[in-house]
């Protein structure tokens, strides 16, 4: 009895995340779902369900959840082999086994992709070191990598700056280190390229001096970045092992041990967004929905986050004594009463999240194209904020100090940083993401960038 | 020297560095034996001064006695090797930009021409059209084709009618001199560099393929008419050189409207400018009569000059009074412009003219505000022109 009842929610949870995956971007799902670390706690519970979770098997190729995964991007200049560089690295761990070897022509083809209805464009990678996993995005523009970054279709954790040795660095380096800086990344590691064309190695150190210089101007850690000089082309081409392969397996290590990675959904503070809320008579209030990150176990106490309101209670749960993210699961509410708990609140590990009555926001204005508006907007623009289970209505305005605000209009297709200021309070994080809808069509999406007031 | 740095450029010709080993061999193993080696400080110091490449640097400093002016001077005369490499190669992104050189009529100078530049210049990737040097070299090639529209329209005059916004011939502005704009102050190039040379300079500086797609231009003032002045707005959406945004204008979008203010004479009034007689007769009374007489009338005009731009460039405009409902300009609804209050772009003209008293005098002929011709462009787009 109790096992088909189970097998039942895990088909709903099972359809709603692949849908979900699909609607989000498929490249997202390693690191939302945690289901596989989730196999030896069912087994321990005696209850053997692996074979009923279809989702935990990836549909083609098997994904080998043991190592951390982090995404990485290159950024550079278009000729300074930023498409070589992910070549050569392909074929370098794919000689020790980590990878599967992508010819340039099968790297360079950035195709558009869809994530939450938004045309990206962008190539990905993976490839394996010892210690990591890494998805491995290049993106042809600046607008593009902000896209993928708002929509969350692939977050980048840390960069690659590739600089070519004959050019050093160039005017738009400087854009490339802002992209960096305004994507959230906050340790690059950086290659410079073809260091076979210089003959005189103090220009190699004039270039490593500069980019270092470079690196401390946008506030990072321009002493300690790993620089790594080498030549990508000669890894690719399989000559020269002192700069080529043998530096490729550098940087790859420099990655490993520079770039931080982003904490696990499952080592994050227990949350539940209320989707749907039962009462079962005689035993209190049942609330539904998906973790989205963390662990909690029965006996818990928990906070009841947003729309005005702040509760305190412990939960317990039947069928198992411990739910972690990714599971679409039910929790018995001690002492609540139906009407003290609504869809749109969140359930979470108590001073986690605040409810934010106003924040600060990157967007991207979908165009007409991806189904947006066709017309541009000014401040005081009134959508429905849709973030985890919850909508509200919101109006953007321009942060404090902006020139000419009240005339400064927003076009479909722009990626802009505004205030959007909540009808009720809703509970939100930095890097909290929403979709911003009007008269039933998704006008914008956005990322939390900074809380402004909290009830 | 000079022959290994042919040995280079002709082997970085080959797309994506798919080098020759031969070709490489030569040159490394050919290092340049120059007894005055230029120092990697100098070399630093240079690309401070100018964003060249490395072997550019020491090539400069090493031909010029290790001297920095006189480095960057050799610079200056020196088209690079680097635009011939990059030419040819798709560009897909790009700016617009607007050089506004006067407004038109203001209190001190009824007659005051209506006069701008538009370009458009392609670049690869919005890295390089977000960076300051393209930026500010946008803004000197569209103040190049402000300042060149008379000569190349010349020949024109026929074809165009009687257009004010006009496309210039980009090939022969490509021809033309580059003239920075004043304000820019010193710039380390040499005399009569063409605007194309400019072009290909920054190809040298930013290693991509810059183009220039389309350029325009107006030049307009009414020196017979007393009872009309022209006014221009502009806009550009999204660029980021703002420098001046008093004279220049950049960004995906961008759009000029060029507005007439027709001030109310009587019927004789009208008849003394029509006719011979001298306008003193009436107290020198024109159109600037109207800018002195109201504070803050020009800064008010501004304002709306600029929503209509504004709104030229957001909104999805075919024409002026032609398009329907959805087309017309005078027909959408005034959001771009702060006290529209819901109405119209013809009402709110209409209504702004009877505020500051340019509506019809009593008895005589009617004045008014009225919107005569737009120009819209976005990055590899088409043009709007209404008119």
């Amino acid at each position: 009895m109790l096992r088909t009842q189970l097998a039942t929610t895990r088909a709903v949870a099972r359809r709603l995340y692949s849908s979900r995956a699909t609607l989000v971007c498929s490249r997202v799902a390693p690191r939302q779902s945690v289901s596989a670390a989730r196999a030896p706690v069912s087994l321990r519970n005696g209850v053997n369900f692996i074979s009923r979770r279809g989702y935990a098997e990836p549909a083609s190729k098997k994904f080998d959840r043991s190592k951390p995964f982090l995404n990485i991007g290159t950024i550079g200049h278009v000729d300074h082999g930023k498409t070589t560089l992910t070549a050569a690295i392909t074929r370098v761990l794919a000689e020790r086994g980590g990878s599967e070897f992508m010819a340039y022509d099968q790297i360079d083809k950035a195709p558009e992709e869809r994530a939450r209805g938004i045309t990206i464009n962008a190539a990905h990678i993976e490839y394996e070191t010892e210690n990591r996993h890494y998805g491995h995005i290049d993106c042809p523009g600046h607008a593009d990598y902000i896209k993928n970054m708002i929509s969350g279709a692939a977050q980048m954790d840390g960069a690659i700056i590739v600089v070519s040795a004959t050019d050093g660095q160039m005017p738009q380096t400087r854009e490339h280190l802002l992209l960096a800086r305004q994507v959230g990344i906050k340790k690059l590691v950086v290659f410079i390229n073809k260091i076979d064309m210089i003959s005189d190695p103090e220009m190699l150190e004039l270039v490593d001096m500069e980019m270092r210089d470079l690196l401390s101007t946008y506030n990072f850690d321009g002493e300690n970045t790993p620089i790594i000089m080498g030549s990508a082309l000669a890894a690719l081409e399989g000559r020269d092992k002192e700069i080529g392969a043998d530096k490729i397996f550098e940087l790859t290590k420099a990655c490993d041990a520079w770039l931080e990675l982003p904490p696990r959904d499952l080592d994050k503070p227990f949350l539940l967004p209320v989707e749907e809320i039962f009462t079962k008579t005689g035993r209190g209030t049942i609330a539904c929905g998906r973790a989205e990150r963390g662990v909690i176990n029965k006996g818990d106490e928990i906070e009841i986050i947003g729309y005005g309101s702040k509760l305190k209670t412990t939960m317990f749960r039947k069928e198992l004594d411990r739910g972690e993210a990714g599971d679409n699961m039910g929790v018995l509410l001690r002492g609540l009463k139906r009407e003290q708990i609504e869809r749109g609140q969140v359930i979470a590990a108590p001073g986690s999240i605040q409810s934010v009555k106003k924040f600060q926001a990157q967007l991207y204005v979908l165009t007409k194209d991806e189904g947006g508006r066709y017309t541009p907007f000014v401040q005081n623009y009134q959508p429905q904020l849709f973030v985890r289970s919850s909508n509200v209505t919101i109006n953007l305005s321009w942060p404090e100090g902006t020139d000419d605000a009240a005339t400064k209009m927003v076009m479909p297709g722009d990626n802009v940083e505004m205030v959007c200021e909540l009808v009720h309070d809703v509970a939100a994080d930095v890097g909290t993401r929403f979709t911003l809808r009007e008269g039933g069509k998704t006008v914008g999406t956005g990322i939390v960038t900074k809380i402004l007031e909290v009830v | 020297m000079s022959s290994s740095f042919l040995a280079r450029s002709s082997s970085s010709s080959s797309r994506h560095h798919l080098t020759p080993r031969s070709l490489l061999r030569l040159y490394s193993t050919n290092p340049p034996a120059d007894p005055s080696k230029p120092s990697i400080k100098l070399i630093a110091e240079l690309r401070k001064h100018a964003p060249v490449s490395l072997p550019l640097a020491r090539e400069a400093l090493a031909a010029s006695n290790l001297s920095i002016p006189a480095a960057l001077q050799w610079l200056a005369t020196r088209s690079s090797k680097k635009a011939d490499k990059v030419a040819g190669r798709a560009t897909n992104d790009g700016l617009v930009g607007v050089w506004t050189v006067s407004r038109g009529a203001n209190a001190r100078m009824r007659s005051a021409p209506v006069w701008a530049g538009m370009v458009e210049m392609a670049c690869e990737t919005d890295f390089v059209g977000r960076s300051e040097v393209f930026g500010k070299c946008l803004a000197e090639v569209a103040h190049s084709a402000a300042f060149h529209s008379e000569v190349l329209l010349q020949k024109q005059r026929v074809k165009d009618g009687d257009a004010l916004v006009r496309e210039l011939p980009v090939d022969q502005l490509l021809d033309a001199p580059l003239i920075t704009p004043p304000i820019f102050g010193l710039t380390l190039r040499k005399t009569n560099t063409s605007v194309g040379d400019a072009i290909r300079h920054l190809m040298g500086t930013v290693g991509e393929n810059i183009t220039l797609r389309r350029a325009s231009a107006v030049r307009k003032d009414t020196p017979t008419r007393k009872d009309l002045g022209l006014r221009l707005g502009t806009y550009g959406h999204g660029g980021t050189f703002n420098v001046f945004p008093q004279h220049f204008v950049s960004g995906r979008v961008a759009s000029m409207a060029v507005l007439a203010v027709k001030a109310p004479l009587t019927e004789e009034e009208a008849k003394v400018f029509g006719g011979a007689k001298s306008p003193l007769d009436l107290g020198g009374k024109s159109v600037g009569d109207w800018f002195r007489k109201e504070d803050g009338f020009e800064a008010k005009l501004e304002e709306l000059e600029s929503a209509i731009a504004r709104q030229v460039a957001g909104f999805p405009v075919t024409g002026i009074r032609e398009g329907g409902e959805e087309g017309a300009l005078y027909e959408q609804q005034f959001i771009m412009y702060p006290h529209s209050e819901g109405a119209n772009v013809k009402d709110v003209l209409a209504k702004w003219a009877e505020t500051h008293g340019l509506a019809k005098a009593e008895g005589g002929a009617s004045g008014g505000l009225e919107v005569v011709e737009f120009l819209k462009w976005s990055v590899g787009g088409e043009a709007v022109v209404g008119k």
